[in-house]
């Protein structure tokens, strides 16, 4: 009796197999496949004496194919409901790059940015720019004949960044061991709904199985992440901005409304980058920037205004968050000298 | 040849093989180097050989094609056109992140359309709310700045410096952009000062590019805390030993010791070239950082803060 168990990896090699194959034939085709000539195809891994089952892989394999960005469509046309079979060919327009629309400076801009980007330190999104990068390349190099041109450094890959990123992009929960600032070390299972980089570290945001909620996580402190498996879906409503965190988010205590003001004279650009985009942003009556935000530690929130101080951010309320201002600057006057 | 270890997942070995196909496609003379075509193929040296097999399984009976891709002299090579394959547009994860460094350098609508068209997935809409950020700013004149730095032309910039109520103009030949885990730079040529200066990109409010192209000046490529200790004054403050380091992302701090006098204090010298920044770091501290000297510095710290004082309390209009 023949055995029925078979390798697994001969199997995958196979499917791999059947799905290039798949692609490649529809993308030298000059015209569109029927399925029968598709499902009956044994030297393309189809083929069985159950069509049924074929038609069902070949379903599997386009879903397959379209997770590689590879579309292939049914064509319809008037013919197709008199010969009552349906035919297969790639779908252009939503497959491959549109040629003809990026200038020369596009890509130019393109190239410099994701550079520019890339500069700033080790990134979970080295990978996927990478590919961009490429992509941009070689819709240039169809268009002029010119070399793919310099490939870009590849030091700035990390694991903990690139696992971060696999896990992000197939949207599959990575279960990962971390240690926490205070040297505990914890095996949890987070599906990342957004990621940030603030200063000098990378954070992953998203709901922790271990806290049962959405927690933020430093990635320099995965020690080992593990192949990402569990499929989630990210909330419509989560936006990574309400996540970026500053000094006086890192407490227990309750919630404070608190409010600053920046001069009218300051563009919305330069307050965005003191506010991180986080609470809400307004004009007063004489154009002033007002900044709404909770604060949890209001002394701290008193920090954040005073290490802007020269930009010209003040606190405007509460009043404990005033008197938190005034104190400092009072300490400071007694250590550094009384007018004279 | 090194041996793999782990083999491939079956999703790995599609994704590397159509990605070899579309790179050897784009390949004026079809062919990559071996490191390039790992790195395309996202694979090491070892793997790179059954990708490599796989494509060539490749067929078609019917029609007569088939596909021959393979390792020579060095290279990655394809025959024929049979693996000839336009290039594929991006992923939704890929476009997310295209999207999100085109929204951080504010990059004109314009480009991003046509970027969008070009390479986003077919039919991709920009999310409701982002899902990857960034604080380092780079400010709204980016684009306007990489293209004088790339052609060569002399700027008119309005610029805020750091304690400046309102920007004033400067005329610049921009010489590159740097970026930094504390924030993006344009490093440029001051003409009328004469000297290579460095300028925070969110604090510059407007630019414009003149008919002039720039003089030549060789870039001075030093860090933030070499231009520091080149321009600045040297401080020494004292914080305690216990806890957290205060100052360790400050650029211009050069020397960190024990305080001879104090059991328990450490003491740091360090480079200030702007002292309304360093003033409001010692403030916002609230007496964890303690300015040691010299003592015309504690002076004018004491002024600075005399002044935050004496302002009327702002309230909400």
């Amino acid at each position: 009796m023949a055995s029925t168990e078979r390798d697994p990896q001969a199997r995958h090699d196979e499917t791999a197999q059947r799905l290039l194959n798949l692609f490649f034939i529809l993308n030298t085709s000059p015209v569109p496949l029927t399925t029968t000539q598709i499902v009956t195809d044994t030297d393309l891994g189809y083929g069985s004496s159950n069509r049924a089952s074929d038609e069902r892989k070949f379903r599997r394999d386009r879903r397959k194919l379209e997770e590689q960005g590879i579309f292939i469509q049914e064509i319809t046309d008037a013919l197709s409901s008199e010969i009552e079979e349906s035919s297969w060919a790639i779908g252009r327009e939503s497959t491959y790059s549109c040629g003809g629309i990026l200038s020369a400076d596009d890509v130019d801009v393109l190239l410099q940015g994701i550079d520019e980007y890339l500069s700033a330190g080790p990134t979970p999104l080295a990978r996927p720019l990478h590919a961009v990068r490429m992509r941009a390349l070689e819709a240039k190099a169809h268009e002029d004949g010119a070399a793919l041109g310099e490939p870009e450094p590849v030091s700035s890959y990390q694991p903990q960044l690139d696992a971060v990123w696999t896990a992000f992009a197939r949207r599959a929960a990575l279960t990962m061991l971390y240690q926490n600032a205070q040297g505990d070390s914890s095996k949890r299972t987070v599906a990342i709904y957004g990621l940030f980089t603030q200063g000098e570290h990378t954070y992953i945001t998203g709901y922790d199985d271990v806290a049962g909620g959405i927690r933020t996580f430093r990635v320099d402190r995965i020690v080992r992440a593990w192949r990402p498996t569990k499929p989630y879906t990210i909330p419509a409503d989560f936006d990574i901005d309400d996540y970026l965190f500053f000094p006086f988010d890192l407490s227990d205590e309750a919630c404070t409304h608190a409010t600053f003001a920046f001069p009218a004279e300051r563009s919305e650009t330069e307050v965005a980058a003191c506010t991180h985009h986080r609470g809400t942003l307004e004009r007063n009556g004489d154009g002033c920037w007002v900044w709404h935000i909770d604060v949890r530690d209001v002394p701290a929130a008193a920090s954040l205004a005073l290490s802007h101080a020269r930009d010209g951010m003040r606190p405007l309320g509460p009043p404990e968050l005033c008197d938190a201002w005034t104190a400092a600057l009072r300490e400071a006057v007694s250590a550094y000298g009384e007018e004279h | 040849m090194a041996k793999s270890t782990k083999r491939l997942t079956e999703q790995q070995r599609v994704t590397g093989a159509l990605a070899l196909m579309e790179a050897l496609s784009a390949s004026p003379d079809a062919r990559l180097t071996i490191e390039d075509a790992c790195r395309v193929a996202g694979c090491g040296d070892a793997d790179l050989d059954s990708i490599i097999d796989l494509i060539s399984t490749l067929a078609d009976r019917e029609g007569g094609t088939r596909a021959i891709v393979v390792r020579e002299q060095g290279c990655v090579r394809s025959y024929g056109t049979a693996t000839h394959m336009l290039p594929l547009r991006l992923s939704a994860a890929e476009a997310a992140a295209l999207d999100h460094v085109l929204d951080t350098l504010d990059i004109d609508d314009d480009v991003r359309e046509r970027i969008a068209r070009a390479l986003l997935p077919f039919g991709w809409r920009e999310p409701s709310t982002r899902l990857i950020a960034t604080t380092t700013a780079y400010g709204a004149c980016y684009q306007l700045l990489a293209e004088a730095v790339r052609d060569g032309v002399r700027c008119r910039m309005r610029y805020r410096s750091q304690g400046e109520r309102t920007a004033r103009e400067r005329i610049i030949d921009p010489l590159d952009i740097e970026s930094t885990a504390s924030g993006a730079y344009l490093i440029a040529w001051d003409v009328d000062h004469d000297e290579q200066r460095r300028y925070r990109m969110e604090r510059i409010e407007a630019v414009a590019l003149t008919d002039d192209s720039v003089e030549h000046h060789a870039l001075r490529t030093t860090s933030m805390r070499e231009s520091l200790a080149h321009g600045g004054e040297t401080v020494t403050i004292s914080f305690d030993e216990q806890g957290p380091i205060p100052v360790s992302s400050w650029a211009g701090v050069e020397r960190i010791e024990a305080d001879p006098a104090h059991a328990g204090r450490l003491l740091a010298q360090m480079h200030v070239t702007a002292r309304s920044w360093f003033f409001d770091q010692v403030l916002a501290s609230r007496g964890t950082i303690t300015i040691e000297g010299p003592d015309e510095v504690r002076r004018a710290c004491g002024a600075y803060t005399r002044g935050l004082l004496a302002e009327p309390r702002p309230s909400c209009a």
